[in-house]
């Protein structure tokens, strides 16, 4: 009788966890499968809406499923909070992120207080110095600035698991949205309805003449060929010969496409510090994921492809200028590391960009996006000049973005001067400030440089 | 001897799932109930009643062989492992020890792994931790950092999983370790009390998880696991003093409130009184009023709970807390059992491994039968891997083999008692020996009366610290010059060690919160206490008392202290002074004393944490007070800070005044 207490007490669709599951996320549970179970059999095996394998015999996969997926939760918070690039790295081509793994763990009343010692078991005598105290406040060994004592160096590793454990991959595209959805910021809005028209490479078809071979086409017609000729053909007899060869023959095909510039201009005179900076490099970061995916979808909707993390950055291109008293177009890594000392001229900074817009990037074809790091101080009659290039470029640009980094030298009385001079709800001419490292500010800025504004004039 | 349990054998020529179920079922059919189905002869379906958790879930061994991947061994399924069983079993018993029956389940890695997760229990609820808990070994599996041989849990019959992958020698020296497990789980006081039939009770809390789940509407998945997570975040709050749950006493909130009061309530005859006398003695007013006043005070006294500290946090809450619904307060009560299951278990882990250990060591390498000369060396090696010291950490293993072996040895050649102890030559106490010849007996007695803290405490010696090379470490003080924290050994003085490892275990590695008021204030919140011998880990104490908060539901108050020391605030030379030797050279012995008194000065304060905002309605963090020393509130986090700053400026002025007189004569 046994066996019939189970049946009756404990039928098999209470053990699937999908059931549960489902309910959590808000679907319909799904009525388990009619099983075969009859009456007198221990059904645990049976299909009551689960597969029978080994890890959910003991119930693991689904806790593992769902640990991960609280892992990915935690990430996504987190980068809600605009946490710095420098805790991530990126991967798949700019296209995704990979971020280490959060710290999760269910608190408990434990031993704090002052850091502690213990109990070990070893060489040595009293007075040695054993180890040192690592990052995450346990003891590991080697000494301070022995190289290879850093946590974290455990070397390369590869496998699937190895990957889950060493960090979370995230689409930028997904960022993005998240962050988008997070602020109800609207989508960016091409300039005018001017497709350019871009020529792109399609494989359409094999030939028997052409320029590029086509392996596998050739070895199937030399096979083709074979057996057609030889009896009982094994693969020693297949050779092949001048007329098997195939050629791969294509199309250029015209395709629409929106492409867009983001030009970044940081000011680097003496007074930007490295938080400044740093604050300047989550900004851009951030920017630069919400405009990538948006032009990476809109693409991908004009080739009437499906948008997803592989179209984030279709078309879109950065250039970088770096500023003191004179301007310069530096790659990206300069662009965060250069320290130059001085003076600031911040009306340098914009003749170079309309310099670059007039050689490269011609309005009519670009969508241009010009963001600005100072801390605000200009020279004193340099103000008037920038405005003269401002006022030029503004009715070419899709937005302009002045983003003030506050630092304790600067004035920050550029922002002044721009909110005098073009009011702070001008639709094209944004303006924001960061005070602090810190994911309200951030929030701020970004909304500011990418919210809908109604056309002031 | 080993009785041998009848297993549920179901033999299948086709190791085909579905159709072994299709085959009962259809067998089910024509045999009305299960006891029927009996094995019919021919056809090899045979058959017997399951009567576990564990045969469900792990099938039965032949099925699971079948899959090449669980199965028990028996002497179908591995002939040659249960022959190995059965003689290491006999030769354990010759030798003393009396574990229970023993069955074995061979499994591979990764299930091993999963097992473990879950502490050994095939069937547990589902919650993410394990989930956690099964990826974090997996790493360290992977790269043959760590090896994991065996787990065992301590049941009647016990269970033991082994590694498919270990080599015959090493599934030898296994169940030899888990005899002295299964001994030391039936034999041990700690453990008089536990329920042998853990694995079918853990199965079934995983179940009625699973129905209150699949059957309360009100219940969604989200809400069950949140649940959880507050219950596992304070699950150690029980009594670990106790090997066994006391029971509940329960008593529904609002019943307890429904204090009777008559409704005639000073009420007095008034027969034959004049009128306006009666009106005056019973007027309305004044009856309502003073049955008011004595309701309130019944109640008052009623809620006066609990009449004494009580550090049984889990049961306090399943009694008295008015927030749990009905279903948490099941599955408090299971996870509470839970946690009375494993208790035991974490107040011996070093005597159970030491003693495991001791008697793998003992069988594997004494006994004619057991030994294995091909495998000899890789025997000693995987046993001093298992006993290898570590640098920053006990290895249970290490120490209770040491400290078991010392002692019989002690006992062996009365190496004990005043006269031995007052020896200090090194020679005469190597050669002492008065063949006494009581060690086994000693250490069987041991075994059954000590747990980790009294082993230690009584039996921890000299010579088992020096065996071992054992030593303490402390981080020492960031300086002048080290402004990383540097890792220092600091003493060998094995009085030291000790004391250092009996801090360690106080209350099981616990600390110690009891409940002292259920209605602080008269308010209904909750006040606990920290029986302060170490602070706590201000982090997560703020977010445990959060969730205690919410298992409340009324605000919650833990009082504990705050231990400041301001060695890394005061100007970093004078800690350069006080640890280098040159300047001690340099300077009067009594100087350098003095700078340490100085420096070593801590600021005790009595902190309350109050956590009493709704932690469901996004974060909130405890607010901390300052109290004096009968409890009440001076003042809030500004006042610890000042409290705080005032000290720090008053060793800065000590300092000062020690350099005038020392360092600048």
């Amino acid at each position: 009788m046994e066996v019939n207490r189970f049946n009756s007490t404990y039928p098999p669709s209470r053990l699937a966890f999908a059931s549960t599951a489902s309910r959590a996320s808000g679907a319909e549970s799904v009525p388990a499968e009619k099983s075969e179970v009859r009456p007198g059999h221990v059904s645990l095996y049976d299909k009551g809406g689960y597969k029978l394998s080994a890890s959910l015999r003991f119930g693991m996969d689904p806790d593992l499923k769902r640990f991960e997926d609280i892992v990915k939760k935690k990430v996504r918070e987190d980068l809600k909070k605009f946490i710095s690039p420098d805790n991530f790295e990126t991967v798949s081509g700019g296209k995704k992120i990979r971020i280490p793994k959060p710290n999760i763990k269910i608190p408990t009343f434990r031993r704090g207080g002052a850091p502690q010692g213990g109990v070990g078991s070893g060489q040595g005598n009293p007075g040695d110095t054993i180890g040192q105290v690592g990052k995450d406040g346990q003891p590991q060994p080697g000494k301070p600035g022995e190289p290879g004592d850093e946590p974290g160096e455990a070397g390369e590793e590869t496998g699937d698991h190895d990957r889950e454990n060493s960090g979370i991959t995230i689409s930028r595209s997904e960022i993005a949205q998240m962050i988008m959805e997070d602020l109800r910021l609207p989508n960016l809005q091409p300039k005018g309805s001017a497709n350019i028209i871009e020529e792109s490479i399609k494989f359409t078809d094999i030939s028997q003449v052409g320029a590029m071979v086509d392996k596998r086409a050739t070895l199937l017609e030399a096979i083709r060929r074979t057996t057609s000729e030889v009896v009982d053909a094994t693969a020693d007899d297949v050779v092949i010969q001048p007329e098997d060869i195939r050629y791969i023959t294509w199309e250029t095909d015209q395709l629409p496409q929106h492409n867009a510039v983001i030009i970044y201009m940081m000011d680097v005179s003496g007074s930007m510090g490295e938080e400044q900076k740093k604050m300047a490099r989550t900004a851009s970061w951030y920017l630069s994921t919400i405009i990538g995916q948006q032009f990476g979808e809109m693409n991908a909707e004009l080739k009437g492809q499906v948008a997803g993390e592989d179209s984030f950055g279709d078309g879109v291109e950065e250039v970088f200028i770096t500023h003191d008293t004179e301007a310069n177009e530096v790659s990206e890594e300069e662009f965060y590391s250069t320290t130059a000392g001085g003076g600031t001229k911040i009306s340098s900074a914009w003749a170079k960009a309309e310099e670059i817009i007039k050689q490269r990037y011609n309005p009519d074809e670009w969508n241009i996006y010009i963001y600005h790091y100072s801390d605000g101080d200009n020279w004193g009659n340099d103000n008037q000049d920038s405005k003269e290039i401002i006022d030029r470029l503004l009715p070419v640009v899709n937005s302009i973005g002045y983003i003030q980094t506050t630092s304790a030298f600067g004035s920050g009385e550029f922002q002044n001067f721009l909110a005098e001079t073009y009011g702070r709800n001008d639709r094209k001419l944004r303006i924001a400030h960061i005070e602090n490292d810190d994911a309200d500010d951030y929030k701020d800025a970004v909304y500011e440089m990418l919210s809908e504004r109604e056309d002031s004039n | 001897m080993v009785s041998k349990v009848k297993q549920p054998l179901i033999n299948f020529g086709t190791g085909n799932l579905q159709a072994a179920g299709v085959r009962l079922a259809q067998k089910a059919e024509t045999a009305p109930g299960a006891g029927d189905l009996l094995p019919t002869p021919g056809n090899g379906l045979e058959r017997v009643p399951l009567n576990s958790h564990a045969d469900v879930l792990f099938g039965s061994s032949a099925l699971l062989k079948s899959r090449g991947r669980t199965y028990e061994v028996t002497d179908k399924t591995d002939p040659v492992l249960r022959h190995w069983q059965e003689e290491i079993e006999k030769v354990a018993r010759r030798e003393g020890l009396d574990p229970f029956p023993t069955r074995y389940y061979v499994m591979d890695r990764d299930t091993l792994i999963s097992t473990t997760a879950r502490t050994g229990f095939p069937v547990r609820y589902n919650h993410w931790s394990f989930g956690q808990a099964y990826q974090d070994m997996l790493l360290p599996q992977k790269h043959g950092h760590s090896n994991l041989y065996e787990l065992v849990i301590n049941t009647d019959p016990t269970y033991a999983y082994l590694l498919n992958e270990n080599p015959l020698y090493a599934q030898k020296l296994v169940m030899a370790h888990v005899a002295g497990h299964s001994d030391f789980f039936r034999h041990n006081m700690t453990f008089r009390e536990t329920n042998r039939g853990m694995l079918n009770r853990v199965g079934d809390n995983a179940m009625n998880i699973r129905h209150i789940l699949d059957h309360n509407e009100n219940v969604t998945f989200e809400e069950m696991e949140k649940f959880i997570d507050r219950v596992l975040s304070v699950q150690w709050l029980i009594d670990l003093s106790e090997p066994k749950p006391r029971p509940i006493k329960y008593e529904p909130h609002h019943l307890r409130k429904s204090v009777e009061v008559a409704s005639d309530y000073g009420k007095i005859d008034d027969e034959g009184y004049p009128a306006h006398i009666r009106e005056r003695l019973n007027s309305s007013e004044r009856l309502t009023k003073e049955r008011q006043e004595e309701l309130e005070r019944m109640e008052t006294k009623a809620n006066k709970i609990p009449h004494e500290p009580e550090p049984d946090v889990l049961a306090f809450l399943i009694e008295n807390s008015p927030a749990l619904k009905p279903w948490q307060r099941d599955v408090l009560a299971m996870l509470r059992d839970e946690s009375y299951y494993f208790a035991p278990q974490i107040k011996t882990k070093i005597m159970n491994e030491g003693w495991a250990t001791f008697w793998h060591h003992k069988l594997m390498t004494e006994m004619p039968e057991l030994v294995d000369h091909e495998h000899a060396t890789d025997v000693a090696a995987m046993h001093s891997r298992v006993i290898a010291g570590q640098k920053f950490n006990l290895n249970p293993y290490q120490l209770g083999f040491y400290m078991f072996k010392n002692l019989k040895e002690a006992w062996d050649k009365g190496r004990h008692g005043d006269e031995y102890e007052k020896i200090t030559d090194y020679e005469t106490r190597k050669n002492w020996d008065t063949k006494e010849n009581k060690g086994l007996e000693k250490i069987f007695e041991v075994r059954t009366l000590e747990n980790d803290y009294s082993f230690l405490n009584k039996y921890f010696t000299k010579d088992v610290a020096e065996e071992m090379a054992m030593y303490t470490w402390d981080p020492s003080v960031p300086d002048y010059w080290n402004k990383r924290q540097q890792v220092k050994l600091t003493s060998r003085d094995y009085k030291e060690i000790k004391q250092r490892m009996l801090n360690m275990l106080e209350n099981g590695g616990q600390p110690l919160i009891r409940v002292v008021d259920g209605n602080f204030e008269n308010r209904g919140e909750l006040r606990l206490e920290h029986v302060h011998s170490y602070d706590l880990e201000w982090g997560e104490a703020e977010d445990t008392v959060t969730n205690l908060r919410d298992l409340w539901g009324r605000p919650v108050h833990l009082d504990t202290y705050q231990e400041i020391d301001f060695l890394k605030e005061v100007p970093p030379y004078f800690v350069q002074i006080m640890n280098d030797p040159n300047w001690q050279a340099s300077l009067p012995p009594e100087s350098i004393e003095k700078l340490e008194k100085i420096l070593k000065q801590r600021l005790r304060i009595k902190i309350r944490l109050t956590g009493d905002k709704d932690g469901g309605s996004g974060p909130s963090k405890p607010t901390y007070h300052a109290l004096d020393e009968n409890g009440k509130v001076i003042g809030d986090r500004a006042r610890i800070e000042r409290m705080r700053k005032e000290k720090l400026a008053e060793i800065n002025r000590e300092l000062e005044k020690w350099q005038r007189e020392y360092l600048w004569k």
